[in-house]
């Protein structure tokens, strides 16, 4: 019976070196696919316009009130997300509660519930519970600017006191005990040791809490509708103008939003915090 | 000066159980114990970090049990030292100055003073986060020092130094206790720390307190097993079992006032153990034993000795070199009846 040959050491070192390269270049190859991928998207935007049409499309009337009402409505549902976030995270981050997993489940359904459910869930409670009564006091959020920002506020609070948390908790617990060793009560080792040791990473979640306001469609739809000059963010105003075929409008706002989605990330980053990103 | 009556707590991991304990004005007290006895947790009760779950805390006659930690008027410096990496040496030291909203200059001039009296003076601008870890020690120190408490926790503030630090930071402790008339409270696992700057010791273990006092009358009686074997004294044979029916000290002592009792053994300190050549020592328990190992330990040899059982003995340089022992010797061994002490076999 014939021994079976000796596997020839050169003839493995090439079958070894083979897989080696397989292996680099499919890694390789999906990144390069991806950054390209993102890459043509934005070419595409940017070779679509020119930079006549694009400040002609930016200066509209139209256009104008769309940002104006879009970073201000962003702006405030931020920071009302973040002065809840705050203590909310603090809770989160020192307390124990019972049926912390009940509580913890709640808080994370904005972010899992589909856009949309979440917005029609918003027109349920307040157009059809709470309509009537809100509206004998002079507010009726259903298709209305202040509605907006509930909706807004809705996405992203549990953003917000996720990050808002993980910034806390990323404090060793420690120092603010010592601090009121030193001498601060709750408040004071809260505000003069715990904050500025969390301050960067409560930025960044405010960062990108604004930055997940900034693109949100679904549940600002849903319970404000798309009316023109009165709840069309840019966002909406986007789907508006595409919906009519006015692509250089569309094309100027979806570009104003690539802009401040780019220096989003460029303030994000600055903050050392990518962590909270994904 | 201080007083904990009675205090039990229960956080998962650690607990205290009936824990009581009075530090007297000027003592230098170190709770010692194996790492994970509840001395820290003990020691976070009395800063008020922890609400014991029964017990009362009690300081200078005034039930404080209930007051939280920045109305005690106890200094705390933790183990890691916790300082605030956001803040200078100059800032760590006067945060607690700042707290009592001490006028700028004063807080200036009381942390100078205490950076001049811990040797840091030059560090006060530094970045905290740059300090190696006798220096991070000193500043922890200092951040509490200047807040003129009678009262200083410290909790195993030597045991991540290395030993020539440790040495150095002892002696200067020391000095602060006894220069500033402190009352400190130190937390440690190595007995050897308290050695060097206790007036008094109270052993700890399981969550419980086994036994105080001034640290000879522990050492020299110490009245648990763990409490001999946590101070490093080798020779304790039970009252039962192989090792008692082998080893001639115990048999020996059947009938005597010192022979165990159920539940207790006996506990031998090896300096106690006198070894010499030829003809056994009159008095006491002498025996003859094998020498099995001969370790030189610096200043002193330990010799392990076959006696039926395994016994140790502590030489002086000055004894050895008389003895010459080696290892497979025939040696007289003899032990003073005062050597020989029964303590509970827990």
């Amino acid at each position: 019976m014939s021994q079976p040959c000796a596997p020839n050491p050169a003839e493995v070192a090439d079958r070894h070196a083979a897989r080696e390269r397989i292996f680099r270049y499919s890694a390789i190859g999906s990144l390069a696919f991806e950054v390209l991928f993102v890459g043509a998207v934005v070419v595409a935007l940017i070779a679509y316009t020119d930079a006549s049409t694009f400040l002609q499309s930016v200066t509209a009337d139209e256009t104008l009130f769309s940002i104006k009402l879009t970073l201000l409505t962003v702006t405030v549902s931020t920071a009302i997300s973040m002065l809840l976030a705050i203590p909310a995270g603090y809770a989160l981050s020192n307390y124990r509660f019972p049926f912390s997993s009940v509580i913890d489940t709640l808080l994370d359904l904005p972010i899992v519930l589909p856009p949309v459910a979440a917005g029609f869930a918003l027109l349920i409670l307040f157009g059809y519970y709470l309509g009537d009564p809100m509206e004998e006091m002079g507010l009726f959020l259903p298709h209305s600017q202040i509605g907006i920002v509930v909706a807004q506020f809705f996405a992203t609070m549990t953003f917000a006191v996720r990050s808002v948390r993980a910034a806390l908790d990323s404090v060793n617990a420690r120092l603010p005990a010592v601090a009121r060793t030193l001498g601060s009560n709750r408040w004071r080792a809260f505000r003069r040791v715990t904050l500025p040791l969390a301050r960067n990473g409560i930025i960044a979640g405010g960062v990108l809490s604004w930055a997940r306001c900034l693109g949100l469609f679904g549940p600002v739809v849903m319970f404000c509708g798309a009316t023109r000059y009165r709840t069309e963010i840019l966002p909406t105003a986007i789907f508006l103008n595409n919906s009519v075929g006015r692509l250089e409008e569309a094309v100027a706002g979806t570009l104003i939003l690539l802009l401040l989605a780019v220096v989003t990330l460029i303030v994000f980053k600055r903050l050392g915090s990518q962590g909270f990103l994904f | 000066m201080l007083e904990l009556n009675n205090i039990s707590i229960d956080l998962g991991q650690f607990s205290l159980h009936d824990v009581s304990l009075t530090v007297d004005e000027g003592q230098y007290v170190c709770l010692a114990g194996p790492t994970g006895a509840g001395k820290t947790v003990l020691l976070e009760c009395v800063a008020g970090l922890h609400r014991p779950e029964c017990g009362r805390t009690v300081l200078k006659g005034q039930d404080i049990t209930d007051l939280p930690p920045e109305l005690r008027g106890i200094g705390y410096v933790p183990q890691d030292y916790a300082l605030f990496p956001h803040m200078d040496v100059l800032e760590n030291i006067t945060y607690g100055l700042v707290e009592r909203e001490t006028p700028r200059q004063l807080a200036r001039e009381k942390a100078e003073s205490a950076a001049e009296l811990l040797q840091i003076s030059h560090l006060l601008h530094r970045d905290v986060t740059t300090l190696s870890g006798g220096e991070r020690q000193r500043v922890a120190l200092a951040r509490t020092l200047v807040l003129d408490c009678k009262l200083l926790l410290l909790d195993e503030p030597l045991s991540a130094l290395d030993s020539a630090t440790t040495k150095e930071l002892s002696l200067h402790l020391a000095e602060i206790h006894r220069r500033l008339h402190l009352t400190v409270l130190h937390v440690t696992h190595d007995f050897t720390e308290a050695f060097r700057l206790a007036t008094h010791i109270a052993i700890c273990n399981a969550g419980r307190i086994l036994q105080t006092g001034t640290l000879e009358e522990v050492f020299t009686h110490p009245n648990w097993r763990t409490v001999a074997s946590f101070l490093g004294i080798s020779n304790i044979f039970p009252r039962r079992g192989q090792e008692a029916a082998r080893c001639p000290i115990v048999s020996r002592l059947e009938g005597t006032d010192l022979h165990p009792r159920d539940g207790h053994c006996i506990c031998i300190r090896p300096d106690q153990v006198s070894l010499r050549r030829g003809d056994p020592a009159p008095g006491g328990l002498a025996f003859e034993a094998v020498v099995r190992n001969v370790r030189w330990m610096g200043p002193t040899h330990e010799v392990t000795l076959d006696a039926g059982a395994p016994l140790v003995a502590t030489l002086s340089r000055q004894e050895q070199e008389a003895l010459s022992l080696r290892d497979g010797d025939l040696i007289q061994v003899s032990i003073d009846s005062s050597a020989i002490h029964v303590l509970e076999d827990r």
